[in-house]
């Protein structure tokens, strides 16, 4: 068996490990526990307010420009790491080029930025 | 000590999570359940890359689509308004129809693709050298786009979902 | 450094978006309405001159880029187009309120993605530049953003072109398991060399054909078209109508003739059959409708079908190919020209006049209605216009190819299209302006863009040799 396998076949084990140890204990937990269940236990906990309406609120829609924000950096980041790893061998063509990635992806968060996309209000 | 049998064992319990998480997510009830049995789904698949030796490409995979597409989802539902739905989001009277459609389309396509042979990739694993060095020598030009690609798509999202400064003004 | 050099014109008009971009922010609201068209206008004019090129004929970026005769027939029409297109909106976006900072860098953008696609050599190139290409129009469609019809134009379109992409993706997926390639010339060596085409293959030429005639609009994959082309602010369609569909057709060609070319046999019926059924469900649609901007929709649809026709033929050899750029280039010049028009009707939302609220627009606004005109009967086809030249040059190389039935559906259409399209004209001016006219704008830009292209569509139609001739050397690259 090569390294390559048995390097994952540990992340395997911990994933199996993992999910035993959690399935198990929350099992027992349930076998176990006593259940009164009353109204007031089951309402929304509010720190100690009273709840209003439902758990469950809409949220304005400016918010989704976060999440976009976040996805765009986050695959900018994808770029990176590899860039990152082979820095030497890439050399000045590799650092020209992701200079101009970073370069353009800026024009954006300037831009975000400015347009107040990114207050948090 | 062989362990080679796990492999087929492990491909088949990742087979099973992407298929019964990714029929979940169609038939299931609770959004919000959906959008997680979808995460599960992707990580289901990023198991599947580590199989076939692409470990870059599975921890891609994490990143974008376990971390950065289920956020993106998950907004998506917390904007949405929730009504109890008597039925499921899709399969209504259409089912039977679009079934057989989608049948007389797949099964061909799924019997043709057993034709592609002789191209199974060895495991191996390291394969950032070889992924970098096709993106930034060879696809150097394809990449830049990629990035004006990103840009259009920030200004695009912002466009669309900033508020109105006149509606703020009046507020 | 000859890499760089050779997409001279792409970093200019990505360099114009960011100025745009970043001049939004910065200017005041008062003095970016009028620089921000004067900065996307010249820095566009500054990307075609930047399209004369520098560096010799050949493939750059490892291949992955290619520059001939083709890359800079495309790069020319489309920033031509997107000029075009930018000279027209400015007033509108001040009346209706659009930004107006991410229009412009989002004509720019699309521009950019058109023109990777034209200079593509390979899958991967030509797939970045379709979604650079579209993923703008779809924020165009949407940018009116209090409008319904905006919003509802935006979601359809989105949709249905994020589902054609993955149609078309998974197309390319296939293309590479069988050819083990992307680059168009491996692909179609390996074609040549493994004689007919398998099954693998067939799944593969369907899906791309259906990818990109979603991209096209060819029926029965053009459902999106009137709702998206009606629903977006009308500047915004008149540019998404001609800039896609050239791209598109530009993809079609780079992957269609250029890497399957060697399936032709299998692929050129199929495609005919498209582009009749294409023309005259565009043209029988079109007919029964009564609001302009959807006529000139389902109008858009039926003219994709006569570019699809020269497509089909093109075993005929350069004609063909020649015929569906010229055709490219006429239809773009007329057709964003027929949308512009509505620009003068000052309508609630964005919808399109109605053919009432057209009656006696002749009198009312004389030149904006002789532009009108003009555009109209060549979209017809009609001399002396372009547009006649157009679609008698489609019909030569249908007949080289043998396809006379394909000609004589041709034929019919155009009869038929007559009737609507004069009908427009008829009503402009045979027809008193009633009760209820709906207000008129007449901005000078407006008026002097569409009369320039208007005379142009005119000269173009009487003297179109040296355009004919440079659509020829355009065409030599895909021929094999």
């Amino acid at each position: 068996m090569p390294d390559y396998s048995l390097s994952y076949f540990y992340v395997l084990t911990f994933f199996v490990v993992g999910a035993v140890f959690v399935t198990v204990l929350l099992t027992i937990a349930r076998l176990v526990a006593p259940k009164k269940i009353t109204p007031e236990k089951l309402r929304t906990y509010e720190s100690g307010e009273e709840p209003i309406g439902q758990a469950w609120a809409r949220y304005p829609t400016h918010f989704y420009v976060f999440a976009l924000l976040f996805v765009v950096f986050d695959v900018e980041v994808i770029f990176l790491f590899p860039w990152a790893v082979l820095f030497r061998a890439l050399g000045g063509p590799g650092l020209v080029e992701m200079a101009v990635f970073i370069a353009i992806l800026a024009v954006g968060l300037y831009y975000a930025w400015k347009k107040d996309a990114l207050n948090w209000y | 000590m062989t362990l080679d049998f796990v492999e087929p064992v492990v491909f088949g319990v990742l087979a099973a999570g992407v298929i019964v998480a990714g029929a979940a997510v169609v038939l299931i009830n609770r959004i919000t359940a959906a959008a997680l049995l979808m995460a599960f789904t992707f990580l289901c698949m990023a198991g599947m890359f580590v199989l076939l030796g692409a470990e870059t490409i599975a921890a891609f995979q994490v990143l974008i689509y376990v971390g950065a597409i289920t956020v993106l989802i998950l907004y998506g539902v917390m904007f949405t308004p929730q009504a109890d739905r008597p039925y499921a989001l899709f399969f209504q009277k259409q089912t039977p129809l679009a079934g057989v459609v989608v049948a007389a389309a797949a099964i061909p396509v799924l019997l043709l693709s057993f034709s592609f042979v002789g191209a199974v990739p060895k495991p191996g694993g390291d394969d950032l050298p070889a992924l970098a060095t096709s993106v930034f020598v060879d696809f150097a030009f394809p990449f830049e786009v990629a990035s004006v690609l990103l840009l259009a798509a920030m200004v695009g999202a912002i466009v669309l979902v900033k508020r109105d400064e006149d509606s703020e003004a009046r507020r | 450094m000859t890499d760089v050099a050779a997409v001279y014109p792409e970093i200019i008009v990505t360099i114009v978006a960011c100025l745009v971009l970043v001049g939004d922010t910065a200017l005041g609201r008062r003095r970016a309405t009028a620089a921000l068209p004067a900065i996307t206008v010249a820095g566009l004019a500054l990307a075609i001159v930047a399209t004369v090129t520098v560096v010799p004929l050949g493939h750059y970026f490892r291949g992955f880029v290619v520059v001939d005769a083709f890359t800079g027939f495309f790069r020319a029409v489309f920033l031509l187009l997107a000029i075009f297109a930018t000279l027209v909106s400015p007033e509108y976006l001040e009346r209706r309120r659009i930004p107006a900072g991410e229009y412009y860098a989002t004509i720019c953008f699309s521009t950019v993605g058109a023109m990777t696609i034209a200079l593509s050599s390979d899958l991967i190139t030509l797939f970045v530049g379709l979604e650079l290409m579209t993923i703008p129009i779809y924020v165009l469609a949407g940018i009116q953003r209090g409008d319904r019809y905006s919003n509802e134009a935006a979601l359809k379109y989105f949709l249905l072109g994020a589902f054609s992409s993955a149609l078309l993706l998974y197309g390319f997926a296939w293309l590479y398991g069988v050819t083990r390639a992307t680059d168009f010339a491996a692909i179609a060596s390996y074609l040549v060399a493994n004689g007919v085409a398998s099954g693998p293959t067939i799944v593969a030429l369907a899906l791309v054909t259906v990818g990109l005639g979603f991209k096209a609009a060819v029926v029965p994959f053009h459902q999106w078209t009137p709702d998206a082309y009606e629903g977006a602010p009308t500047p915004a369609t008149a540019f998404m109508s001609v800039g896609p569909k050239a791209a598109a057709f530009a993809a079609i060609l780079r992957v269609l003739v250029g890497a399957l070319g060697p399936l032709a046999v299998d692929w050129s019926i199929v495609i005919a059959v498209l582009a009749a059924v294409t023309m005259t469900a565009g043209n029988v649609v079109a007919l029964a409708q009564g609001n302009t901007k959807r006529m000139l929709a389902y109008s858009s649809i039926a003219h994709t079908g006569y570019i699809l026709a020269a497509v089909a033929a093109s075993r005929a050899g350069v004609s063909a190919g020649a015929a569906v750029l010229f055709y490219l280039f006429a239809y773009g010049l007329m057709n964003l020209g027929a949308f512009a028009c509505l620009l003068y009707v000052d309508l609630d939302g964005t919808r399109g006049a109605s053919l009432d609220e057209l009656n006696g627009f002749a009198r009312r606004e004389p030149l904006g209605a002789l532009a009108f005109a003009v555009f109209l009967v060549s979209l017809t086809g009609i001399p002396p216009t372009i547009g006649f030249i157009a679609k008698f040059y489609v019909i030569q190389p249908v007949l080289d190819a043998g396809l006379a039935w394909l000609a004589v559906v041709i034929a019919l259409n155009a009869v038929l299209a007559a009737f609507y399209y004069l009908r427009v004209v008829v009503r402009m001016y045979m027809y008193d302006p009633e009760g209820a006219v709906p207000r008129l704008v007449s901005p000078r830009l407006l008026s002097t863009s569409l009369g320039v292209a208007s005379a142009a569509v005119v000269i173009l139609g009487i003297v179109p040799n040296s355009l004919l001739e440079w659509a020829q050397r355009a065409a030599q690259p895909l021929v094999r």
